[in-house]
């Protein structure tokens, strides 16, 4: 390789070369050793016939003929340099070009490389999906306090945020009909959480005058986009992540809803969340991670190995029994991805030792070939 | 008329002295005006004009910024043609005018086509044109780092962007005022920026969008003035500050209100001073630091501006908060100091040699000082000539100058008084008296004078050629020719006043008629091979004709060289990293390379641009480097004698060592030329001009392979245009319709989110910060975090709007801000995109390059102007240009080819003239191939190639061959007419008295270039090959002209013989 950047660099047109001025200079000196030399006589005429005409003729027509018949595999290689193979020029249809995709190294260029090789292995997936959430009360222990019959409200027992007992009376009302008193229990443990009567008020058989709800679970609804649908089943775990204090907790996916929402184009989601210390507040946004499955995959390599080369996913892939360092750009397939580890359906078989860090300094060995500095 | 001048000047012979001196004065006065340069300015007469758009893609930039300003530009007067390039975030558009054209005068009409372009182009577009100044502007780097652990007064470490901070405001406002500095360019380190960083989903809760932000920004930010109210009196100027001060003030900035409740940034964002997003870094020494350039304005004196930037950093470093420092790393001073050190070295042996030959061959010390003084003299009237016509003093312009050569005229009329003055000496038997000295010395200088100026004539007709000259060639060597012709021109002038005055004035005593011992052993070598070479007549000229046409066939075996590089002293090294490296990488790579360039001995030490500076004087991407190394004093090498071709490399094989980056050498000030002047710098240029960059390169790709194939087809390349990654948004049109969202909206979040927006401005007394929108990094650097972009949704209508608003309701997410990734809308795809858009002439180009070895030009070019036709189609609308450096070879190998035969008709006419006879003009001007032939052998011998300055030395040489053998064959000619001597003894006689004359012109001219021809100081390489050729040609030239042009006057006119022996 450092030989053929050699070449390379002593080829490039940026510093003036042996070139014009010499090349001018040469025939002007041709021209008075040969005048001179004939100089005594018909100099003149000698003149004349010493100077070569170099005309280019001019004639090249534009625009003539419509198709262009590309083969562009093959105009790849006209110069036979293998820098100049294999990236630059747009074409497709040279994936199993081993040539031109190559990179060695000495053992000072490996070492200042820095490279990182692992092995390719099977390795257990663990895709996350991030979602957004709102906590809400569990609405299955959330309970209306609703008066049986209509009447005047005559004593509120428990005020907004108190914790109450199953059974515990909760408001006395004075019956329309009897006009005798009666009470109205909680059907649940839990926190007075909503408060909409007064002392006095008449109340009918549709109004809600408190709302008790048991806090000790929430849910937790996601909204999920069209693009996860798929990937999101119930009994999913799911890690979710106060925006107050970024505390985790774990729990599992419970409902996916049939519907869908339509000013949105998002579905829910959502996960019942046990809440002992109520620090998970209805009404607050939440961020989770959904947890969608270990997936046992046979070859992966890390995410940071997979560099793009004319837009395709490549691999460097660690080429043995060289006496060189000599690493292959491969073309792979690339399967699901969990951010760290991707799966590969295609290019690299298992065992086989790759370049998991660093892998730019890779792609940039192969592509320096063409990188110029023109205006 | 010559004859009265001469007359006139002895007379006068004191008014001629105080003429010299007032020469010297006037040379001595301009000497100190006449800008000084290491080398010649190559540069073409451009205006560059760069246009900052921050976030655009190469095609947006084509289209928006680049095209308008082209099309503005089209009809200038004086106009050669235009070239631009649009890059990321840079339109850069050069155009450059017809040589001659005033520079202000251009940048004017420039400027008012700019404005005329400016409605067309998108709003938040700055058009600048680039510094006034040359390729030799960059006179002086320095970089502005911390110690480490250096603390600012708050007690927090020194940061890039504080360094950046104290030199945009501080350092450069104060260099920016020194005299004759256009423009303070840096790069490195982070401009500072107040970010304001929003969390999109707290804006969606208040209901908010980032424009709304964006608003609130720039109408809580301004002063005003409200004039003013008289009070008792009193006039009261009333004014209300309402700019933001610091991070405080941007926080309480109120975006809204939400149920009376105001909201304010702090509720939304965060704020903090940021990173710009820049597109360029500097290194010093391995490790990262704001590197700024001092660019001259065209025309000033480098070494006086550099002197003064260095004196106004010095005053600054006094300022400098504790902990930072200043440190000068590139000074052009040095450089131009060698150059004068070189050009004084010259001058000074050069006399010193000078006037020991004169004094021994002529005996007389007064006499070797008048001719000895011709040479500061001539010098100093050739800095007027070159102060009149603006010709900067360089290596090139003086570095060619041949002393010896100059002054031969006034050595031939010095040694032809001594001579003269010494025979009247001895026929009188007496010193001589007044008049008769006078007389003496006029008739001495008329008997030579007439030779002695054509010879200077025929010199500078030789010159002619390389006048004619355009382009780069001519920029570098016209000014050569011209000083040297004026240098001419004064001696000249001087041999007929000057030195007649001061022999009459000063060689009083005794002259010696007796030949010293040097000259004396000179005749007595040179009388037995005369007398053989006129004995053995054929066998001469067949030797010599075999001579001549052995070094004819060494010329073509000889290498060639476009100019011998001049050795700047310092090495630039310009890393290529493949199109689409990062910054951040190249960062990496860039200083992994300097610290392995710090493990060379001879390297003092190194820094680097990367990217595009501030003044995109040199618009590269973050994958290009510009690096410099400096180079320790020779002395201090572990071995001072080693070549630097050797050290350059090494140089190479070390950065080599750092993978991922191609090398390319060579020197700072070659690199900036080369940058400017970007034209095809290959033998042939194909340029294909078209709409469709894809099947531009298609057809590219395809030239390239047709002319591959070509015999003699070298290093054939496609410009690079493509390979740079990109990310494409494409917005799915339907989706976002149904969501209510416009294309706008969409785009306007992508910009803010990913580049982020300038808001506004934030002052800190005189200094000024933008003020940007952006959302924070989490959510913008990867392209996972990029397809969750949260796109804010519009409000929704009211039937929806109610249902939202319950308190409880099935579906709670309803509450949650409502928003949709921009992976919903969008896809999101990665592949590579064209990486520079280069035009020219207002049309999109792209050049395949080739060179051509081993055959001729012209008839490459013929037959791949042939092919290309025949085989590549071009679809309608394609066309192809045919350029690069063989359209300037044709053009001057056609200039040359009337303008070389020209000159030599023109010699032979002045040969004529001068000697009234066909047949002597013929005999002298043999003269011209029997000194290449010494000039040819040297340069083979000494193994260097052929090269315009080995030109100037052959030229050079052909002068002082014509004037040697003008100067015997006209005194052969006078002792034969007018002493009516015979043929065979006025040639012997002739060549004897000519001796004298000959061989102090051929050893002055000759040993005054030793030193040169030897030397390894700065300049050393352009005048090795002057210095040999010269040395070597007036060796043979001698050699021919004392044994070769009698035998060849003799053979020519046998005739006479036969007459004048009856």
């Amino acid at each position: 390789m450092s030989d053929e950047n050699q070449n390379n660099i002593e080829n490039r047109p940026v510093t003036p070369k042996p070139g014009l001025l010499g090349k001018i200079f040469k025939r002007f000196m041709q021209l008075i050793v040969v005048i001179a030399i004939l100089g005594g006589g018909g100099m003149a005429a000698m003149m004349i016939n010493a100077v070569e005409p170099a005309k280019p003729t001019g004639g090249h027509d534009h625009g003539g003929g419509g198709e262009d018949d590309h083969k562009e595999g093959e105009d790849e290689h006209a110069h036979g340099k293998k820098k100049d193979d294999g990236h630059g020029h747009g074409g497709g249809g040279h994936d199993e070009e081993a040539e031109g995709r190559e990179v060695t190294f000495n053992t000072v260029t490996f070492k200042n490389a820095g490279l990182k090789i692992e092995t390719a292995k099977e390795e257990i997936l663990r895709p996350k999906l991030s979602l957004n959430g709102i906590i809400t009360p569990n609405e299955e222990q959330v309970v209306q306090v609703i008066p049986r019959f209509p009447g005047v409200v005559r004593q509120i027992h428990k005020r907004l945020g108190n914790r109450v007992r199953r059974g515990e009376i909760l408001v006395t009302i004075e019956s329309d009909e009897s006009l005798k008193t009666y009470t109205v229990r909680s059907a649940i443990n839990g926190t007075v959480i909503a408060r909409k009567v007064g002392l006095g008020e008449h109340v009918n058989r549709d109004s809600k005058m408190m709302v008790v709800a048991d806090l000790g679970s929430v849910w937790v609804d996601f909204r999920v986009y069209l693009r996860d649908f798929n990937k999101l089943k119930i009994n999913q775990n799911v890690e979710i992540s106060s925006l107050v204090d970024n505390t985790v907790t774990k729990a599992k996916i419970a409902y996916i809803s049939p519907i869908g929402m339509s000013d949105t184009q998002s579905m829910m989601a959502r996960a019942i969340v046990p809440n002992p210390h109520g620090a998970l507040r209805p009404g607050l946004f939440v961020k989770a991670k959904a947890l969608l499955g270990d997936q046992p995959a046979f070859v992966t390599v890390r995410e940071k190995a997979i560099q793009y080369i004319e837009g395709k996913p490549v691999v460097f892939v660690e080429e043995t029994g060289g006496k060189k360092p000599k690493f292959v750009a491969k073309d792979v397939e690339l399967g699901p991805s969990d951010g760290v580890y991707r799966e590969i359906y295609f290019g690299v078989i298992p065992g086989q030792r790759y370049v998991s860090g660093n892998s730019f300094v890779l792609k940039a060995e192969l592509s320096k070939g063409n990188a110029a500095h023109s205006h | 008329m010559i004859k009265h001048i001469i007359s006139f000047a002895v007379t006068q012979r004191v008014l001629m002295v105080f003429m010299a001196l007032g020469i010297a004065l006037l040379g001595i006065y301009n000497f100190i005006r006449l800008p000084i340069d290491a080398v010649p300015d190559i540069t073409n007469v451009q205006v560059q004009i760069n246009s900052n758009a921050p976030g655009y893609a190469p095609l947006e930039v084509e289209q928006r910024i680049t095209f308008p300003i082209e099309t503005a530009l089209g009809g200038l007067p004086g106009l050669d043609y235009t070239r631009s390039l649009s890059r990321y975030g840079l339109s850069q558009v050069t155009v450059v005018f017809k040589d001659g054209t005033d520079i202000y005068f251009a940048r004017q009409l420039v400027n008012e086509r700019i404005q005329q372009a400016r409605g067309n182009l998108p709003s938040g577009i700055d058009v600048e044109m680039g510094p006034v100044s040359t390729g030799l502007g960059e006179i002086y780097y320095y970089t502005v780092e911390s110690v480490p652990g250096a603390t600012n007064p708050d007690g927090s470490l020194v940061t890039p962007t504080d360094l950046r901070t104290l030199h945009d405001w501080v350092v450069k406002p104060q260099l920016r005022n020194v005299q004759g500095v256009v423009e303070i360019n840096a790069i490195g380190g982070y401009n500072k920026q107040f970010h304001i960083l929003p969390d999109p989903s707290k804006l969606a809760a208040f209901n908010l969008s980032l424009k709304d932000l964006m608003q609130a920004v720039s109408s809580n930010n301004s002063n005003v003035g409200a004039g003013y109210i008289e009070r008792n009196g009193e006039q009261y100027l009333v004014r209300s500050p309402g700019q933001v001060g610091s991070i405080e003030d941007l926080l309480n900035i109120a975006i809204g209100s939400h149920s009376g409740t105001p909201i304010q940034i702090r509720d939304v964002a965060k704020v903090e001073i940021g990173n710009e997003l820049r597109t360029g870094a500097g290194t010093y020494n391995g490790r990262e630091v704001v590197l700024a350039t001092a660019v001259m304005l065209l025309g000033e004196n480098s070494r006086a501006v550099s002197g003064r930037v260095a004196a106004k950093l010095a005053d600054i470093r006094k300022s400098l908060p504790k902990g930072i420092i200043i440190r000068a790393v590139y000074d052009r001073t040095v450089l131009v100091n060698k150059t004068i050190k070189t050009v004084e070295t010259n001058l000074m042996e050069g006399a010193i040699l000078v006037i020991v030959i004169l004094f021994l061959f002529l005996g007389n010390f007064r006499a070797a000082l008048i001719a000895a003084m011709m040479i500061p003299l001539s010098m100093l009237f050739a800095i007027t000539g070159m102060q009149h016509y603006k010709i900067s003093a360089n290596l090139m312009s003086l570095g060619a100058i041949d002393f010896g050569i100059i002054i031969d005229g006034a050595i031939i009329v010095v040694e032809n008084c001594l001579r003269l003055l010494a025979e009247e000496q001895h026929k009188k038997g007496r010193l001589l008296e007044l008049k008769e000295r006078f007389e003496a010395v006029k008739q001495a200088t008329k008997e030579v004078i007439v030779p002695s100026l054509f010879g200077s004539f025929i010199i500078m007709v030789v010159y002619l050629p390389i006048l004619t000259l355009t382009g780069v060639e001519g920029k570098m060597f016209t000014p050569m020719a011209l000083t040297v012709v004026i240098a001419l021109i004064g001696a000249m002038i001087l041999s007929v006043t000057f030195v007649p005055a001061a022999v009459a004035l000063l060689i009083t005593g005794k002259v010696a008629e007796k030949e010293n011992l040097f000259v004396r052993f000179a005749r007595f070598t040179y009388r037995p091979a005369l007398k053989y070479a006129l004995n053995n007549a054929p066998v001469v000229l067949v030797a010599t004709f075999m001579l001549v046409f052995l070094s004819g066939l060494l010329v073509t075996k000889l290498g060639t060289e476009f100019v011998p590089q001049l050795d700047e002293g310092d090495v630039a090294i310009q890393a290529l990293r493949g199109p689409g490296t990062s910054l951040t990488e190249s960062i990496k790579m860039q200083v992994a390379l300097e610290k392995r360039l710090q493990k060379i001995p001879e390297v003092k030490e190194s820094f680097a641009r990367i990217g595009t500076s501030e003044v995109a004087t040199d618009p590269m991407p973050p994958s290009i480097s510009d690096g410099y190394v400096m180079l320790k004093p020779r002395k201090e090498w572990p071995d001072p004698k080693k070549p630097k071709e050797q050290l350059v490399k090494e140089i190479q094989k070390a950065a080599l060592e750092i993978p991922g980056s191609n090398y390319e050498i060579s020197q700072p000030i070659q690199l900036r030329f080369n940058e400017l002047i970007a034209g095809v710098r290959a033998d042939i240029g194909v340029k294909i001009f078209g709409d469709d960059l894809p099947k531009l390169l298609v057809l590219a790709n395809k030239v390239a392979k047709e002319l591959g194939e070509v015999p003699g087809a070298a290093d054939v390349r496609v410009e690079r245009v493509s390979g740079l990654p990109f990310l494409t948004i494409k917005l799915d049109r339907p989706r976002l319709a149904r969501l209510g969202l416009s294309v706008d909206d969409v785009q306007n979040n992508i910009q803010i989110a990913v580049g982020g927006k300038q808001a506004g401005v934030l002052f800190e007394g005189d200094r000024r910060f933008d003020i940007v929108v952006r959302l924070p990094e989490d959510l913008r650097t990867d392209m996972e975090a990029i397809k969750r972009l949260p796109i804010p949704l519009p409000p929704l209508m009211d039937a929806q709007d109610k249902s939202a608003n319950a308190f409880l309701l099935a579906s709670s997410t309803t509450k949650m801000p409502r928003m949709i990734p921009l992976g919903d809308v969008a896809t999101i795809t990665m592949a590579p995109g064209p990486n520079q858009i280069s035009r020219e002439n207002s049309k999109r180009r792209i050049v395949v390059s080739a060179n051509v070895r081993e055959r001729d030009l012209g008839g490459f070019v013929t037959e791949a102007q042939a092919i290309i036709d025949q085989k590549v189609k071009l679809p309608p609308g394609y066309w192809i240009a045919w350029g690069g450096q063989f359209e300037q070879l044709i053009s001057a190998t056609k200039t040359l080819s009337i303008v070389v035969p020209v000159a030599l008709t023109l010699i032979f006419f002045l040969l004529f003239t001068s000697l009234g006879s066909m047949k002597d003009a013929a005999i002298v001007f043999t003269g011209v191939p029997l000194a290449l032939t010494g000039g040819v052998f040297a340069l083979a011998l000494r193994d260097i190639p052929l090269s315009i300055s080995a030109g100037v030395g052959f030229i050079a040489l052909s002068g002082v061959a014509v004037l040697n053998g003008l100067v015997i064959i006209s005194f052969i000619n006078s002792l034969i007419e007018e002493k009516k001597m015979a043929l065979d003894a006025a040639i012997f006689e002739g060549a004897m008295i000519r001796l004298r004359p000959v061989l102090m012109t051929a050893l002055v001219a000759s040993l005054g270039f030793v030193p040169m021809a030897i030397a390894t100081g700065a300049g050393a390489e352009v005048q090795r090959p002057l210095a040999t050729v010269v040395i070597g040609g007036i060796v043979s030239s001698t050699l021919l002209t004392l044994l070769v042009l009698p035998v060849l006057y003799r053979l020519v006119h046998w005739k006479k013989a036969i007459i004048s022996t009856p």
